[in-house]
């Protein structure tokens, strides 16, 4: 086993002593007959013998002081009836702020993403002794009041003030008293007396986390509202308010691509290979630390925006997990999301060479618009329409025309394609479909 | 002629020759032992208790007094300004420390010490007694750990004091006081020697523990507070935590979700099956108040109290408001009176005279 070491026992203990580190007693009057106040000191009572000279300097003529709150662990038991599913992980998702080194200060942005993974802790009850030490009765009843009213039945008790430890809370128990050790009648010795209180604390022992930066593409969305009454209203009539502020973050991986063709998502790696190192990549692995693909729920959203982490505009798919390929996931388009067309809606893609009106297409008509992908001058039956590949025809009525040049266009323009139903997307100098490709990191994310 | 008898009902000069020799082999063999006189118990007015009667105003103040008639103690010793310079003997032995909670102890370190009753008498006034403290000279240590400290001497107070059984001399009059003195404690008992705490100079912080020691409280004190700081997690360096939440803000369940990060369940009654270690809200609790299942019940932690709830006192303590209150009140009267009062002494009625 590897070492580890995380102060476990020595922080509740720490925290255990703070609650006994502010009490103080009367000590009579000072000469001009006010009253004196004396802190209480509390330290650990099983203390080794070398420090203990060093605390009195190393000479038998050093007064040892009172009153005095000694504290020392008197049992640490295991718990079985507070321990639960041994091998129980939980996950959690953490996601830090941008810290700007040249400020130093941490910005209102996301920064670094993790996944801390917590293993279940190790019940355990710790008892303590605290060992009062007074040189009178009165001295004695004065500390003992002081303890005593806060046990009602128990105290708070916090180990750490880290958000993410789920064993952080604690609390307290006053379990038994005892009254003193110096019985009546008094022993040889009457200087000093000793009150006893035993305390239970029911604590966890955890092993170590793993936290490891964060690869999944997962989005937080973080919305704050403010609005008055006519605006909560709209709310709750699911109608759109305006002049809300929103502030929307999202986090990605940067070591994952997705290709989205035919119907499926596919997850690769940033050079567009399925496997690493022959291991295949699974989605179901991929999203293990966050739960898993809730079909017909899950969403995949991909950007085309010209920046990663852009997401005006997105598109987004509903997912279902895939029947056979776990390196895929079933994506139905949601068209609502996909921009809107800049041409007139399309009868189809044609191959002009192999197909024209009354021979494998419909008999021309007013308003028929077809994409060609090859130059039908040469053919017959487009009566010597000339054309280049990516063009939109179109059939006014006694000729076909060219209703979209392709080769004069640079812009984005987008197209119903009513044969498939689905929407092309004019790029780079060719048809495509529009939510179809490969998308880099920072190029798509899951909500899921 | 009388029989021969050295026993008189009077002490003769028989006694008078013996006790003077007894005497000259304490100031030549015995060593010097210095004498904080007590004196009686320091005044501490009037307490209205009258187990704790307030013999100053009697203007009876000795040590035949006792401070305290319940407990039957002196807590709160008057000495002697004026130190006495006795000569005693006594068997210097071997000590072995024993280690407690408490620190290093030398459980043997009890001395036997003999003093000449009559020059005792003559020097001090009276008899040795419990609770006179003994400063021993020769036992002055001054090779310290510290070599920067101050030369300290050695302590101790009086527990036990009788005549000795070797003191009776052929006359059958005692000469010898026997004493049982333990080291001294840097207690209550002993401030009017030892000084106070707040005093830089004082002799308590020179030769007791208690400097060091509230040294190592404040130490421990200090970790525990960089551990935790405050009530609140510190999620400032996360993103999409909330920040420790505005004093003024809800009373209501939400409060506990702002510190702990994540929702927690809540209603008016606890769910039927819980798991070990599940939180839970009881909203029917004013305030709200959190509890933990551990073991076969709810544990509370603490209480959802505004606006103070960055208070750990007043959060987790069920009286931490009483406790903790330096607040003033004024009477129709206007006089300002502390509103913290022991529940034993509010609103008593008032004398007429």
């Amino acid at each position: 086993m590897n070492y580890f070491y995380d102060r476990q026992i020595r922080r509740y203990l720490q925290q255990f002593m703070r609650f006994f580190a502010g009490f103080s007693v009367k000590m009579g009057k000072d000469a001009n007959g006010l009253d004196i106040y004396q802190k209480v000191p509390v330290r650990y009572g099983d203390i080794n013998r070398m420090a203990a000279h060093i605390l009195k300097n190393n000479s038998d003529n050093t007064m040892n002081t009172v009153p005095f709150i000694a504290v020392y662990i008197t049992e640490l038991l295991p718990a079985p009836e507070r321990r639960l599913n041994p091998t129980h992980t939980d996950s959690v998702q953490v996601y830090e702020k941008q810290y700007d080194a040249a400020s130093g200060q941490f910005l209102d942005q996301m920064g670094q993403t993790y996944t801390i993974q917590r293993h279940m802790p190790v019940p355990y009850d710790l008892n303590v002794q605290v060992d009062i030490w007074t040189s009178n009765t009165d001295q004695k009843l004065q500390l003992m009041e002081q303890i005593l009213v806060l046990f009602n039945p128990s105290l708070d008790l916090r180990n750490n003030d880290n958000v993410f430890d789920w064993s952080r809370m604690n609390f307290v128990e006053l379990i038994n008293t005892v009254w003193s050790v110096r019985q009546v009648p008094n022993g040889t010795d009457d200087v000093l007396d000793v009150a006893s209180m035993i305390f239970n604390m029911p604590i966890f022992i955890n092993p170590p986390a793993m936290v490891q930066r964060q690869q999944l593409i997962y989005n937080v969305i973080n919305t704050i509202r403010a609005g008055d009454q006519d605006e909560l209203n709209q709310l709750l009539d699911d109608t759109y308010i305006s002049d809300v502020q929103s502030k929307w973050q999202s986090v990605t991986d940067p070591e994952r691509a997705v290709r989205l063709a035919n119907g499926e998502l596919t997850l690769l790696t940033r050079d567009l290979k399925t496997t690493v190192d022959g291991d295949l990549l699974l989605w179901n692995k991929f999203l293990e630390s966050y739960g898993s693909i809730r079909n017909g729920i899950s969403q995949i959203r991909v950007n085309r925006q010209d920046r990663p982490g852009v997401w005006g505009g997105e598109y987004v798919g509903v997912l279902t997990e895939h029947p056979t390929d776990p390196n895929k996931l079933l994506v139905d388009v949601d068209h609502d999301s996909l921009p809107a067309n800049t041409k007139t809606a399309i009868n189809g893609v044609i191959d002009p060479t192999r197909a024209a009106p009354g021979a494998g297409l419909p008999a021309a008509a007013v308003g028929q618009r077809y994409i060609v992908v090859s130059s039908p001058a040469e053919i017959p039956a487009w009566a010597g329409l000339v054309a280049n590949p990516e063009d939109i025809i179109e059939y006014n009525g006694s000729a076909w025309v060219i209703s979209f040049d392709a080769a004069a266009s640079t812009a984005v323009e987008y197209v119903l394609n009513i044969a498939s139903n689905q929407q092309l997307a004019f790029m780079d100098g060719q048809w495509i479909l529009s939510y179809e490709g490969i998308f880099q990191p920072g190029y798509w994310r899951l909500l899921v | 002629m009388p029989r021969l008898s050295l026993w008189r009902k009077d002490k003769t000069n028989d006694y008078k020759f013996i006790d003077r020799n007894i005497k000259e082999q304490f100031m030549i063999g015995g060593t010097s032992i210095l004498i904080h006189k007590y004196i009686g118990p320091d005044p501490q007015g009037e307490t209205g208790d009258p187990t704790q009667p307030n013999y100053q105003a009697d203007d009876v103040f000795n040590e035949t007094k006792i401070q305290d008639l319940l407990f039957l103690e002196n807590r709160d010793r008057k000495y002697d300004k004026d130190i006495y310079d006795l000569r005693g003997v006594y068997n210097v032995g071997d000590n072995d420390f024993d280690l407690t909670q408490f620190g290093l102890f030398i459980n043997t370190d009890v001395l036997f010490i003999t003093f000449h009753l009559n020059d005792m008498i003559e020097r001090l006034g009276r008899k040795i007694m419990a609770g006179d403290v003994f400063e021993v000279p020769h036992q002055r240590d001054d090779t310290l750990l510290d070599p920067n400290a101050p030369a300290i001497n050695k302590w101790y107070v009086v527990q036990d004091a009788s005549k000795a059984a070797e003191g009776y001399s052929q006359t059958w009059w005692p000469h010898l006081w026997r004493v049982k003195a333990a080291p001294l404690t840097d207690a209550q008992e002993y401030k009017d020697i030892l000084g106070q705490a707040t005093d830089p100079d004082s002799l308590k912080n020179q030769i007791s523990t208690y400097v060091k020691e509230k040294e190592i409280s404040d130490a421990i004190v200090a970790a525990a507070e960089q551990e935790v700081p405050d009530l609140f997690p510190d999620v400032s360096t996360l993103f999409n935590y909330e920040t420790p939440p505005d004093p003024n803000g809800p009373t209501d369940a939400a409060g506990f979700e702002e510190y702990y990060g994540v929702p927690i369940a809540s209603g008016v009654i606890f769910p039927g099956n819980p798991q070990q270690g599940e939180m839970f809200i009881r909203t029917d609790f004013l305030p709200n108040r959190l509890f933990v299942y551990r073991g076969g019940r709810w544990a509370r932690l603490y209480d959802n109290v505004f606006p103070s709830r960055t208070d750990v006192v007043s959060r987790s303590v069920n009286a931490g408001g009483f406790i903790n209150n330096d607040t003033q009140g004024v009477n129709l009267d206007g006089q300002a009176y502390p509103t913290r009062q022991p529940i034993s002494g509010v609103v008593k009625p008032r004398t007429d005279f």
